[in-house]
C-alpha cells in the first residue's frame, strides 16, 4: 500500500479524502403506491406487451393497417371493381389509362374523365385513343352498375365507383380484351393473397411438426429432420417449382390447379420454418422454468402445451408473416412463366404473363401496373414481419 | 508521454521514478468526479442512473466503488471511460476532470487518446473481453501497434514483459496460445496485461473477479494489488463485495440507488460506518463464526404470514436420515475434436460421492465452479441418471431407491423433494400470471378443488412475505428478489420434506440474499423441512448449515459438521478456500501471499497424504476426527492404515 491510511479522527484525513456522509434521510422500506399505468403494465399478458411494442413500430403498424384492410376487401371485390373480371370492351382494346380530373376550364367539377376518342392509325398501325377534352363525365360512386353474383347468394349491382353513363373509366387502362386492368388487379388481388395464406398454413403445419419433433425429441429424429431440411435447402427453388408445377396434368379444373399450386409452395417452403422452430425450441429446453415443470413431473403434453408453444408461437408467428412474401413472389413468378395459375383464373401473376413481349411493354407500358400490388404486399409484409418479430420478445 | 514510449522499460521504470518522487510529497489529485448526473430513458421517462455524484481519485491509490445492482457504479465507470451507451443514456451535468481536463470538453479522437494511454478498463467477463479468434500475443501487441510507434521487435519483447508481469507460465508458449485454452484466471491475467500495455494513470476494473471462483478471485486480487503497488498507478475498482473493498482499497466510496451514501478512508468507513444504508449493508453480509442463534439482518426484512391452517408441521425426527447418497459417480463425454478427431474424452463430474441428509437439518454443499455440487443435485432430482451408486430416499417408510422408482410411487417422490433454481429470471415462465405458476404443481399433482388450490396458492404468498395482489401479474413486474421468493412458494406449494437449493442467492444482492436466507431459515423451522444448500460462499453456507461437504473435482474432500469444519479445516483445498473469502473484516485481511501459488483445486498438486495423481486409484474417505471426514489419496499404506 503506497497512500498511508488516515485515522479515523483526523478529518479530513491528510492525503485522502474526508469522511463524508450523505445528510439525506434514509428510509430504506420506503415504498411508494403504484401508479394505474404501472399496475397495467405488470398486469399485462405476454400478448398485450408484444402488442403495446409492436404499436410503437410506426412503419410495421402501417404496414400492418395496410394488409389487413386489404384482406378485408377481399370478399367485397366484385363491388370495388367498377367493371367485371371478364367484360370485354371491343371498341377499347388496349386503350391507355383515363386520368382522373377535378377541374374542367377552371372550375371544379369533383372527380370526372374525359371520353376517349378512338382512331386507328393507318401509318404506324397502332391504336390512338385521344382525351375530348369539350365533355366531362363525372364518376359515380355507389351507384348501379354491371350486374354480379355477390357470394353466390344474390345478383347485387352496386359498386363502389362506376364509369360515367354511356361513358368509360379505365382508370388504369385496358388489355388486349379490352378488359378493365383496374378490375382485373382487384379480382386478382383476391387469388394473389390467398395463394400466400393457404401456402403459409400448410408450412406452418409440416414446418411446426418436423420443426417440433426435431427440437423436443433430439436424437435420430432431429439428425434426419436436420438433413432432410439441409437437402431440400441445397434444391434450386425455381426449377424445382417449374418441375412440380408442369406435372400437374392438363385438364385439371383451375381452381384444383390453384390449390395444387399453394400445396407445392408450401411443401417447399417448410424448412426454414421448421428450422426456427426446432432451434426456438433447443433453446427453450434449456431454460429453468421447463426444468421446473419437468422436476414437478408435468407429462410431455403439459410442458409442450403449456410452457413451449405458448413461447415460441409469437416468434413463429412473426417467422411465417415474414415467408409469405416468397409465397407470393414464387406464385407470380410462376404465373408469369405460364406455369402456375391459368386464365380464366386471375392472379397479379398472370396479369403479368400478358406484359411477356417485349411490344407489349414498348407500346402498352400500362399492362405491367400489376407489379405495383406485388411489390407494395411484399414490402408491407417485411415490414411488418419484421416489427412482429422485434416485439415477439418482451422480455427483453 | 511520446518519448518513453519509444523506450517503454526504461522509460517506464524513470516514470514510475518520478512518481514515488512525487508522491512522498503530497498526493496529487489524478481524477475528480464533481456532481456527476447521468440520465436514461425510459418508458415512463427519464431516471438518474447516477446522481450528483463527487469524489476524488489521487495518484497511486486504489479506490473502491461498492454498492448493489442498480446503484449507478458501473455506469460511473463507463461515464468516465467516455463509453457511455447514448443516445438513451447521456452524462446531463457535472464535470469530470483528468488531471484538471475536463473530460466532456475532449473531442472523440481525444477521448480515444485518453482510454488507450492514460486509462485503461478490465472488464467483468475475461471471455467476451478477448477476442477468440486471435492469438494471446497479438491481442496484447494490437494495443501496442495502435497507440505506439515500437518496432514488431520492440513489441514481442513488451508483450513477453507484460505477460511476466502479470504471472502467466510459460510466456512465450503463452502469447501463442488462444483465450479458450486458457482457465478464466489466466484470461482476466490477459486482460490485465493488456490495460497495463501503456502504462495508464488510472485502470477501472469493473466487477473484475466476480466471474471467477474464490480462489482465483484471491490470485487476481493480490496481482492487482502488487502491479498497483510497482507501477503506482491508481486503480478505480467497481465492486459489489464488501469483503474485496476492505481488502484492496485505499478509499471507499458506497452508493446506492445513484447516489452517494457514504465515502471516506477506508478504515474510517469500516471502524466507523455512519450512513444507516452502510452500516444495514454491513449487517447484512453473512461472516464466519457468526453465533448459532445470530441473525443476518436485511435491509427491508420480510414479514412472513402466520403459518396456515392445516398444514401440519411434523416435528422431523433429527435421527432419521431422508436423503441418503452412496458412491455415486458420474462422467461425461466432452465432444471429440471433428469429424474424425481423437476419440471422445470422459471426464468425471462425480466420483463416488457419498453423504447423509439427516430430517430437519441442513446439508451444506460447498465448491467452485467444475466441482460437482450441481450434478449430484441433479442426480437428486433424477434430471440426471448416474453411472454407478444409488440415492435413497426415506419418507418414513424405510429407505428407497430413488432411481427405481415408477408411476405413482415416482410422483410422490416429485412431491417430496423440490428444487429452488439459481436464476430467477428464468425459472419462471414469462407468459404464466403469478396465480398459474404456483397453481401448476397443485395441477399437476392433481391436489385439491380448483377453489382450495386458489387458497392455497394465496397461503403460499402469505407464506413468502409476498401481497396478494402479486396473484394477476406476470412475472417481468418483480425484482430479482421478489421472483426468487415466488420460486421458493412454488418448491413449497406440494408440501415437500426436501428442498434443494442451487445456489438460490447468488445472483441477487447482498441485502436480498440476508433476506431470502433468514426466509428459507424461518421456513425450515416452520415446516420442518430438510435442506441441501449448494453455494459456492462459503460464508453463506457456514449460515446456513448444519454440517457441510465441501466438493473438489467431483470428489468430496472434506465432510463435518459446520463448525468442525470452520474451526478446524484439514484438507489443503477447504483451507485454501477459507483462506481466498475475502471479509469485510480489516482485522482478517487476506493472505495474498499465501495465495499467489496457486494449484489449490488440482489434486495432483496437494501435498500428502491428500495428493491424487490421475494414476492413483480412488481417494478414501478418513475419519480423523468424530463425524469429521477427510480424503486421503488411496496409496497402498494408506490402505492398509485404513483396513
Amino acid at each position: 500500500m503506497v497512500t498511508p491510511t488516515a485515522p479515523v479522527q483526523a478529518m479530513p484525513a491528510p492525503l485522502g479524502q474526508a469522511h463524508w456522509v450523505n445528510p439525506a434521510p434514509f428510509d430504506a422500506d420506503a415504498t411508494r403506491p403504484l401508479t394505474a399505468e404501472e399496475e397495467r403494465y405488470y398486469r399485462a399478458s405476454g400478448l398485450k406487451l408484444i402488442w403495446w411494442k409492436f404499436i410503437r413500430h410506426r412503419i410495421a403498424l402501417i404496414a400492418g393497417i395496410f394488409l389487413v384492410s386489404l384482406y378485408a376487401s377481399l370478399p367485397f371485390v366484385e363491388m370495388i371493381a367498377p367493371y367485371g373480371m371478364a367484360s370485354r370492351h371491343a371498341d377499347h382494346l388496349y386503350a391507355p389509362p383515363q386520368p382522373v380530373h377535378l377541374f374542367h376550364e377552371g372550375r371544379f367539377v369533383g372527380p370526372f374523365v374525359y371520353p376517349y376518342a378512338f382512331k386507328f392509325n393507318l401509318e404506324k398501325f397502332t391504336r390512338d385513343y385521344v382525351e375530348d377534352r369539350s365533355t366531362p363525365q363525372k364518376l359515380r360512386f355507389f351507384c348501379q352498375g354491371e350486374s354480379y353474383d355477390f357470394w353466390g347468394i344474390t345478383r347485387m349491382n352496386v359498386h363502389l365507383i362506376c364509369p360515367p353513363e354511356n361513358g368509360t373509366a379505365f382508370l388504369l387502362g385496358t388489355d388486349r380484351l379490352g378488359r378493365d386492368l383496374l378490375s382485373r388487379i382487384i379480382y386478382g388481388a383476391r387469388i394473389s393473397l390467398t395463394v400466400g395464406l393457404i401456402g403459409i398454413a400448410v408450412s406452418f403445419v409440416i414446418g411446426l411438426t418436423l420443426g417440433g419433433l426435431a427440437g423436443y425429441l433430439g436424437g435420430w429424429v432431429d439428425a434426419s429432420v436436420s438433413r432432410t431440411i439441409e437437402v431440400l435447402r441445397s434444391l434450386p427453388e425455381l426449377p424445382l417449382w417449374l418441375a412440380l408445377s408442369a406435372a400437374l396434368p392438363v385438364n385439371w379444373s383451375p381452381i384444383l390447379i390453384f390449390f395444387a399450386i399453394t400445396i407445392i409452395l408450401g411443401l417447399l417452403d417448410w424448412p426454414g420454418l421448421a428450422r426456427a422452430v426446432r432451434s426456438k425450441l433447443l433453446a427453450l429446453r434449456e431454460e429453468d422454468f421447463v426444468k421446473a415443470a419437468e422436476l414437478m413431473g408435468a407429462s410431455r403434453a403439459r410442458i409442450i402445451g403449456r410452457h413451449l408453444v405458448p413461447n415460441f408461437m409469437s416468434h413463429l408467428i412473426a417467422s411465417a408473416t415474414l415467408s409469405i412474401p416468397s409465397m407470393i413472389l414464387g406464385e407470380t413468378a410462376l404465373s408469369f412463366l405460364g406455369l402456375g395459375l391459368r386464365p380464366p383464373v386471375t392472379s397479379w401473376g398472370v396479369l403479368l404473363n400478358e406484359a411477356q413481349n417485349l411490344a407489349a411493354v414498348n407500346l402498352y407500358p400500362w399492362l405491367l401496373f400489376p407489379m405495383v400490388p406485388v411489390i407494395l404486399v411484399v414490402l408491407a409484409f417485411n415490414f411488418m414481419g419484421d416489427g412482429l418479430r422485434d416485439a415477439a420478445d418482451p422480455y427483453h | 508521454m511520446r518519448s518513453w514510449n519509444l523506450n517503454p522499460i526504461s522509460a517506464f521504470k524513470t516514470f514510475i521514478f518520478i512518481l514515488n518522487q512525487s508522491s512522498a510529497m503530497s498526493a496529487e489529485v489524478l481524477l475528480e468526479v464533481k456532481n456527476l448526473v447521468t440520465e436514461f430513458k425510459t418508458e415512463s421517462g427519464h431516471v438518474k442512473a447516477v446522481n450528483d455524484v463527487s469524489f476524488t481519485v489521487n495518484k497511486q491509490e486504489i479506490i473502491g466503488i461498492v454498492g448493489e445492482s442498480g446503484s449507478g457504479k458501473s455506469m460511473m465507470g463507463k461515464a468516465i471511460l467516455g463509453l457511455l451507451p447514448g443516445p438513451h443514456v447521456r452524462a446531463v451535468g457535472g464535470k469530470i476532470l483528468l488531471e484538471g481536463r475536463n473530460l466532456f470538453d475532449l473531442s472523440e479522437d481525444e477521448m480515444r487518446a485518453v482510454r488507450g494511454r492514460r486509462i485503461a478498463m478490465i472488464f467483468q467477463e475475461p471471455m467476451t473481453a478477448l477476442n477468440p479468434l486471435m492469438k494471446v500475443g497479438q491481442q496484447i501487441e494490437e494495443v501496442l501497434e495502435i497507440h505506439t510507434t515500437l518496432t514488431p521487435l520492440q513489441r514481442r519483447e513488451r508483450v513477453l514483459e507484460l505477460i511476466r508481469d502479470v504471472h502467466l507460465p510459460e510466456p512465450e508458449r503463452m502469447i501463442a496460445s488462444y483465450p479458450h485454452q486458457l482457465s478464466g484466471g489466466q484470461r482476466q491475467r490477459v486482460v490485465i496485461a493488456m490495460a497495463l500495455a501503456l502504462e495508464p494513470a488510472l485502470i477501472i476494473a469493473d466487477e473484475p473477479t466476480t466471474a471467477l471462483d474464490v480462489t482465483t478471485q484471491a490470485q487476481i486480487l493480490a496481482l492487482i494489488k502488487e502491479i498497483q503497488a510497482e507501477t503506482g498507478m491508481a486503480v478505480l475498482l467497481i465492486t459489489h463485495d464488501l469483503g474485496i473493498v476492505a481488502n484492496m482499497a485505499d478509499e471507499v466510496v458506497v452508493m446506492y440507488r445513484g447516489e452517494v451514501m457514504e465515502r471516506g478512508p477506508c478504515e474510517a468507513i469500516f471502524r466507523n460506518p455512519q450512513h444507516p444504508y452502510l452500516r444495514a449493508l454491513m449487517d447484512a453480509v453473512p461472516k464466519f463464526g457468526m453465533a448459532d442463534d445470530e441473525r443476518l439482518k436485511p435491509i427491508r426484512d420480510i414479514k412472513i404470514a402466520a403459518l396456515p391452517v392445516g398444514h401440519v408441521t411434523h416435528q422431523p425426527d433429527p435421527d432419521r436420515t431422508v436423503l441418503s447418497v452412496r458412491n455415486v459417480s458420474k462422467s461425461f463425454t466432452l465432444r471429440s475434436s471433428g469429424l474424425f478427431g481423437k476419440a471422445a474424452e470422459r471426464v468425471a463430474a462425480l466420483s463416488n460421492v457419498s453423504f447423509d441428509l439427516k430430517a430437519g437439518r441442513t446439508l451444506g454443499i460447498v465448491g467452485e465452479s467444475g466441482s460437482g455440487k450441481t450434478t449430484i443435485s441433479k442426480v437428486i432430482m433424477r434430471a440426471l441418471k448416474p453411472d454407478s451408486g444409488t440415492v435413497f430416499f426415506d419418507d418414513g417408510s424405510g429407505p428407497a431407491d430413488v432411481a427405481a422408482l415408477r408411476g405413482s410411487a415416482l410422483m410422490r417422490y416429485r412431491r417430496q423433494v423440490q428444487f429452488v433454481f439459481q436464476d430467477p429470471f428464468s425459472s419462471l415462465d414469462p407468459r404464466m400470471t403469478i396465480l398459474d405458476i404456483l397453481r401448476e404443481p397443485l395441477d399437476v399433482h392433481g391436489i385439491g378443488t380448483p377453489q382450495q388450490r386458489v387458497e392455497r396458492v394465496i397461503q403460499l404468498l402469505g407464506l413468502v412475505g409476498l401481497d396478494q395482489r402479486a396473484l394477476r401479474r406476470y412475472p417481468h413486474s418483480f425484482s430479482g428478489g421478489q421472483r426468487q421468493r415466488i420460486g421458493l412458494a412454488r418448491a413449497l406449494a406440494v408440501s415437500p420434506s426436501v428442498l434443494i437449493c442451487d445456489e438460490p442467492t447468488s445472483a441477487l444482492d447482498v441485502s436480498v440474499q440476508a433476506q431470502i436466507l433468514n426466509l428459507l431459515k424461518d421456513l425450515q423451522n416452520a415446516l420442518g423441512l430438510s435442506l441441501i444448500f449448494v453455494s459456492h460462499n462459503l460464508a453463506v453456507v457456514d449460515y446456513m448449515a448444519d454440517e457441510i461437504a465441501v466438493m473438489c473435482r467431483g470428489l468430496v474432500v472434506e465432510k463435518a459438521p459446520c463448525a468442525t469444519l470452520f474451526r478446524n479445516p484439514v484438507h489443503p483445498y477447504t483451507q485454501a478456500l477459507l483462506k481466498a473469502v475475502p471479509a469485510p473484516d480489516l482485522d482478517h485481511p487476506l493472505d495474498f501471499a499465501a495465495l499467489v501459488s496457486g494449484g489449490f483445486s488440482n489434486p495432483a498438486q496437494w501435498p500428502a497424504p491428500y495428493t491424487i495423481r490421475p494414476i492413483d486409484p480412488e481417494p478414501v474417505l478418513v475419519e480423523v476426527a468424530p463425524d469429521h471426514f477427510v480424503s486421503h489419496g488411496a496409496s497402498l499404506d494408506v490402505q492398509e492404515a485404513v483396513a
